[in-house]
């Protein structure tokens, strides 16, 4: 069991850390989150199977987690600015803030199919199965957001 | 397709690899998680649980021990012969008796040997307690020091010199004797050498010489860097030879 | 994993209590036989690493037991053939302060302690001073100890000294039970308590590896040498000194004797099927005061 656990964990670190950095925007928190999801994961491992996939499910916890951790620091999502200013030269900043900021004008649950379409390079279905509704409902408000988007980077 | 040219915007996005200790931690937790037998001490936390297993009598031995040396002191103000001061110096060694007697009740055989193949193996036992008797001892000595420097007893340095010195002395005896003998004999060797060195500070007491005057203070700054030097010396030798593995053990056992 | 004895030696002033053993041990009980004074214990300590060999080497998976420190120590149960506990302690105390030095969390080892005095039936002698307890409980109270750590290597040194029968079942069938996924070393030289449980028998002599191998496979070798005799009452005693006795039973008109003897010992001697017993004095007769 433990060998299994671990390939689960290797494999999938790298994307649910860059989920969690792209809602929180924090590399510490980002790594702490990530290591939550992993945490309940372990304790409920079975119910993936609702999902579909591991992977899917891993994401589910990650999205719950993002949003008890709103909950608790009750800021507006995508607010820190430091970890921007911290890394790279001025034309990266400037190019990750524009985004960002694009990003925010979403509604929740439109940028939250963005980052699981664009970002972690999810299939509609699984989307679906993450987000608890059907593809073509996926599919539809994807491509609002997509062009909302846009507008906004436009 | 319009969808790759906003990707492409997107991906200005980026985003700062994680580090390689983020992955480790996380599966040392799920490590933990899944095995908690497999957790262990680090070696600080170590050090502090064994506080709790020191016995109590020990405690309580070296609080009555202290509070006997602060009568002493107070019983010489009224007094102002040197007896007080002799019976101070004594009980200094009894209150490091009580921490080698400690000591004695881990090195019996059949324990010692437990000791030695587990984790934190004997020396790292001993060391705690070395380490902590040593600490709390020398803050008693210092504080009764001070204090009966403050209540006008004598010199702060010199009450300090007068329990250091005997206490240091009798240190080195008794790691001497446990360095080498079985947990019966350990005991009597501790107890014939605090008798020793009682009879020793009686004799120069009544032998008319002014031991507790202050010329005589380079003497006692002699023995009792003499004394720190035994007390390390043997501590080193006592440790290396806990260090089980690396080392000869000779404990008899039968073959 | 594979735990190595690799020409082990042991030389003390002017003997030599182990000499040039080899041996190579995976999952399993061994049971080391031999007289007192065989090697046994001065074998098990160099194997524990409490005494430096003055020749060879133990190696786990390949790598020097000393050399690994800490590690191997975490991987080790050790009861001694003098079992040594703190004064003034308490069963359970006992139990947490050799959890501490082996350097599990507080938590963990009460809860430990609990399952392993469950396991070896101490749970009502928890809170009584060990000085207070029975040898028999001590023992146990030993064994629990050395299984805080879940070791994988577990050394058993003349376990059963001093208990009784029920006793010493109730310990061989807790030893069986967890011999699937340790090396399990047991050093006795009753032959009753390693008979039935152990996946080998290694029997020593004067420092030396004899033989190693499953009983089964030892036993051909006193094939044919094992007998059963009676012997009429009145010449009992020069029999007896003249013969390597396993064991007898007088009925009052004569003795039945179980008799190890290359030759037939007696006109009307039956041949038995040997059991280790006999393979034990086969070897040590001599030590044991016969022949």
């Amino acid at each position: 069991m433990k060998k299994e656990m671990e390939e689960i964990i290797r494999e999938n670190y790298g994307d649910i850390y860059k989920y969690c950095f792209r809602h929180l925007n924090r590399k510490g928190e980002a790594e702490d989150m990530t290591q939550e999801v992993f945490l309940r994961f372990l304790t409920h491992r079975e119910q993936y199977r609702e999902y579909g996939k591991i992977k899917n499910y891993l994401y589910v916890i990650a999205g719950n987690a993002v949003k008890d951790y709103w909950k608790k620091h009750r800021e507006q999502p995508g607010r820190a600015e430091e970890e921007d200013e911290k890394s790279g030269d001025m034309d990266e900043v400037l190019e990750r803030v524009r985004v960002r900021a694009a990003l925010d004008a979403l509604e929740e649950q439109e940028r939250e199919m963005i980052i699981l379409r664009y970002y972690q390079e999810l299939r509609i279905r699984d989307i679906g199965r993450i987000m608890d509704m059907p593809p073509s409902t996926v599919r539809l408000r994807l491509k609002k957001a997509e062009s909302k988007l846009r507008e906004q980077l436009a | 397709m319009r969808q790759r040219k906003l990707k492409k915007e997107l991906a200005g996005y980026t985003v700062p690899d994680f580090g390689p200790e983020g992955l480790e931690n996380t599966l040392e937790a799920v490590q933990n998680v899944l095995h908690p037998e497999r957790e262990r001490m680090a070696k600080g936390q170590f050090f502090l649980d064994q506080l709790r297993f020191i016995r109590m009598g020990t405690w309580a031995r070296k609080a009555g021990v202290a509070f006997l040396m602060i009568w002493c002191l107070f019983f010489g103000r009224t007094r102002t012969e040197g007896t007080a001061l002799t019976l101070f110096s004594m009980t200094a060694i009894f209150l490091c008796l009580s921490g080698a007697w400690e000591l004695g009740g881990l090195l019996r055989p059949g324990l010692l040997e437990l000791q030695m193949t587990a984790r934190n193996s004997l020396d790292r036992i001993l060391l705690a307690r070395l380490v902590l008797f040593g600490v709390f001892d020398g803050m008693v000595l210092v504080g009764i020091a001070l204090a009966g420097s403050a209540f006008g007893c004598g010199k702060s340095w010199q009450l300090l010199l007068y329990s250091a010195a005997p206490y240091l002395a009798a240190a080195g005896g008794f790691l001497t004797i446990l360095n080498r003998g079985r947990e019966e004999n350990a005991f009597l060797g501790c107890a014939a050498w605090s008798c020793f060195l009682c009879g020793a500070l009686y004799c120069l007491t009544i032998s008319g010489w002014k031991l507790y005057a202050e010329s005589a203070g380079p003497v006692w700054l002699g023995a009792g860097l003499a004394g720190v030097a035994a007390t390390v010396w043997k501590s080193a030798e006592l440790l290396k030879k806990a260090g089980g593995n690396r080392n000869e053990i000779n404990i008899g056992a039968s073959v | 994993m594979r735990l190595t004895l690799e020409h082990l030696s042991k030389r003390f002033k002017h003997k030599i209590a182990v000499d040039r053993v080899n041996a190579e041990l995976t999952e399993g009980i061994y049971g080391f036989l031999g007289a007192n004074g065989a090697g046994k214990t001065t074998l098990m300590q160099m194997v524990c690493g409490i005494l430096a060999p003055t020749a060879g080497e133990v190696k786990v998976d390949g790598k020097n037991n000393v050399a690994m420190g800490e590690e191997f120590r975490d991987l080790l149960g050790y009861l001694p053939q003098e079992f040594g506990y703190t004064p003034g302690f308490t069963a359970q105390e006992f139990m947490e302060y050799i959890a501490s030095v082996k350097g599990l969390k507080p938590a963990f080892a009460r809860q430990k302690t609990r399952e392993l005095f469950a396991l070896v039936n101490l749970e009502e002698e928890a809170g009584r001073k060990i000085r207070t307890l029975s040898g028999g409980m001590k023992r146990r109270l030993g064994i629990a100890q050395a299984l805080l750590n879940d070791p994988k290597i577990l050394i058993l040194d003349e376990p059963t000294a001093g208990l009784d029968p029920k006793e010493r079942a109730y310990f061989r069938n807790i030893l069986s039970e967890m011999a699937k996924n340790k090396i399990i070393l047991i050093s006795t030289h009753i032959v009753s308590d390693i008979e039935y449980i152990s996946d080998q028998v290694l029997i020593m002599k004067k420092g030396r590896l004899l033989r190693q191998g499953p009983a089964e496979s030892l036993l051909p070798e006193v094939e044919g040498m094992v007998w059963s005799c009676r012997i009429p009452v009145r010449e009992w005693p020069v029999f007896e000194r003249g013969h390597n006795v396993v064991n007898s039973h007088n009925t009052g008109e004569a003795v039945e004797a179980r008799v190890i003897s290359p030759v037939r010992p007696c006109s009307q001697a039956e041949p038995c099927v040997p059991v280790l017993e006999d393979l034990y004095l086969y070897y040590f007769a001599d030590e044991e005061g016969k022949k």
